[in-house]
């Protein structure tokens, strides 16, 4: 099934002892079938809330206050428990950083994926187990049938990343979501797992949100969102992107990856703005922001088009008549 | 020539005890790997994830037992040591692992965490110990006021740096650094890559970085030994290494490109060089005879018969990029 992902003006909560603040603001992303968006920035910025609010596995203290998230132009914020338990896997598949973490140790790998099958896809006993195979062999783990009954321990690294992948197609879902799929990966193995990532995208016409904080892989992808302190603060072709990110934000962190002369690194000063500083109206980056001018501190940015990017900064705002 | 700070010579590291969270039984996580490190020096361990390189780092820090060979530390047999005289010597060598939250008592505040070595290993207490710690906290750059808070407080890339304050409070002269930037985003990672490289400046510490962020090792090592299952397959100065990697495994690590195949079973690795079924310039000898990893000159070495001669092209993207 293919379908497109579509989060509109996204607002989330986080109830906490110094209140409650927005993690998500408004926050809006596409993404066609058969194309890929990388979702980059640091830590904390919100990413992972974003995968948790459209899987609608948000943590207890967080809740979505306003917006839609559509998959296949279905609301799934809409849709009661029971029917996003249902469509949970049909509609959106979703890729951890960690696989160890998210597959069971003590349960074969290939039964985690059938038992994914009879869930999302409805099927039972050898059905369920011949298709778990299938989609084990469509994510080129080797001797699938094999490998069947071995527990995630016997795995390599990359193959119980391939057999989390395998379960998260299970519900042959249109939308997949990869949150730092490769972060704990040696780079020939990163490689070979975005491969296959980049494979079932293409051949299955998955609409794929990347979420990473490798700038690099991250303008591999069609378009690039940039979060900073839960607000879309740049949207870009992803080449583009990789040659001239506008936002000040982004480019900073572009530039933290390049070493200079002495072999220091340029570093961001500052942390970016607790919750409860969030909602004050300025620029959030403007007190970490080497090209900050006074009306950063006075109001919110909205987004000014510039070349093929749009970017949340006054910097790109048309000189005033 | 004086004595290397730490040399190790044939280590090797066989996983006999079955179990769910061990690898599984006959698991060979090292074979046979031999290296220096010398004073004020950065080596750093590039490889596969499970090529060894965690087991590696446990052994150097004795959080682990090797299976055979010999480490010395400053001219002693440091895998003889026991009891007291073990305890007496681990402030020589520290280690910092990739999750802070390893080294940092979730319900300790920091100051806590990084007063406890200087307490067992140093004898420091009262105001001499509160000093200290400030001291270590403002040199990672937090401010010392914050030794009250609790890890949850901080930011994943301020966890890792206060996990390098702990790590460095004894003064070690070595400090084993286990994929300490593999979980940071760009700006924690570039603010923790500094630090290391300021604290070596200061101190005068030796690193052992294990990593498999290339870009991370270009930026921190003097030299670079790289594990392919378990041996050691290529060592060479940082900037051989880059410029002209030798081991055919080497330029894959370097290149981020995929390799065919799958790593080998650590129970049953291939004979030869273990790394011929996935080599692209592999020939019948590769799969029977296992390649020396014999010097060649200046510390020089690759384990291959058929040493790449033509380094490969690193740079992936074009010149005029900013990113990459």
């Amino acid at each position: 099934m293919t379908a497109s992902l579509s989060v509109r003006d996204l607002t989330v909560v986080l109830a906490s002892a110094a209140g409650t603040h927005p993690v998500l603001d408004a926050v809006s992303l596409e993404v066609d079938p058969g194309r890929s968006r990388a979702l980059v920035g640091e830590s904390g910025g919100g990413k992972t809330m974003l995968a948790r609010a459209v899987m609608r596995l948000l943590p207890p203290a967080a809740a979505v206050v306003s917006g839609e998230v559509r998959v296949g132009g279905i609301d799934l914020l809409r849709l009661s428990e029971s029917e996003m338990e249902r469509r949970r896997g049909g509609a959106v598949g979703l890729v951890f950083q960690e696989p160890l973490a998210a597959l069971d140790p003590v349960r074969s790998v290939g039964s985690q994926v059938a038992e994914a099958v009879r869930r999302h896809a409805g099927l039972d006993g050898r059905a369920a187990r011949r298709r778990a195979i299938a989609l084990l062999e469509e994510t080129g783990l080797p001797q699938a049938a094999r490998r069947f009954d071995d527990p995630p321990h016997a795995l390599s690294g990359g193959m119980r990343q391939r057999v989390m992948i395998a379960a998260a197609l299970a519900g042959d879902p249109g939308v997949l979501i990869a949150d730092e799929p490769t972060a704990s990966l040696d780079p020939p193995l990163a490689a070979q797992v975005l491969d296959l990532i980049d494979r079932l995208r293409r051949e299955r016409g998955l609409a794929l949100l990347h979420i990473t904080h490798d700038l690099r892989r991250a303008s591999e992808c069609d378009r690039v969102s940039v979060l900073y302190a839960g607000r879309i603060v740049e949207e870009a072709p992803g080449k583009d992107f990789a040659r001239a990110p506008r936002h000040p934000y982004a480019a900073a962190l572009a530039a933290s990856a390049a070493a200079g002369p002495d072999r220091r690194l340029p570093v961001i000063p500052g942390e970016p703005p607790a919750l409860a500083e969030r909602s004050a109206p300025r620029c959030a980056f403007a007190p970490r922001c080497a090209q900050v001018i006074p009306r950063c501190r006075a109001e919110s940015p909205g987004f000014y088009a510039v070349g093929t990017a749009r970017a949340r900064c006054f910097l790109h705002a048309p000189p005033a008549a | 020539m004086s004595a290397p700070l730490l040399s190790v010579e044939g280590l090797s590291k066989t996983y006999a005890s079955p179990g769910p969270f061990r690898p599984r039984p006959g698991a060979e996580a090292l074979d046979g790997v031999s290296f220096v490190l010398a004073e004020g020096e950065t080596l750093a361990i590039a490889g596969e994830s499970g090529s060894g390189k965690t087991t590696l780092g446990l052994i150097v820090a004795r959080l682990e037992e090797a299976t055979a060979g010999a480490i010395r530390l400053g001219g002693e047999d440091w895998l003889a040591l026991t009891g007291k005289a073990l305890r007496r010597a681990r402030r020589n060598v520290q280690i910092v692992f990739q999750d802070p939250a390893t080294s940092l008592d979730p319900r300790l505040p920091v100051g806590d965490s990084v007063a406890e070595p200087l307490r067992a290993l140093c004898g420091l207490s009262g105001a001499a110990l509160r000093t200290r710690v400030g001291e270590l906290l403002a040199s990672v750059g937090l401010d010392p006021a914050a030794a009250g808070r609790r890890p949850r407080e901080f930011s994943g890339g301020e966890r890792q740096r206060i996990a390098i304050a702990r790590a460095i409070a004894p003064e070690p002269r070595i400090v084993v650094c286990d994929e300490p930037v593999a979980a940071l985003d760009p700006s924690a990672r570039a603010r923790v890559l500094n630090l290391l490289l300021d604290l070596r400046e200061r101190t005068g510490v030796a690193y052992l970085f294990i990593s498999h962020d290339m870009e991370a090792i270009r930026i921190v090592a003097d030299r670079v030994a790289v594990l392919y299952a378990g041996r050691l397959v290529e060592e060479a100065s940082a900037e051989e290494f880059f410029s002209a990697p030798r081991h055919p495994y080497s330029s894959a690590l370097l290149a981020g490109r995929a390799l065919p195949g799958e790593p080998p079973d650590p129970a049953a690795f291939p004979p030869g060089c273990r790394f011929h079924p996935r080599c692209p310039s592999a020939r019948a000898r590769c799969a029977v005879e296992v390649p020396p990893t014999g010097e060649e000159s200046g510390g020089r070495r690759a384990a291959c018969f058929f040493p790449a001669e033509q380094a490969e092209k690193t740079k992936l993207s074009g010149a005029d990029r900013v990113i990459g």
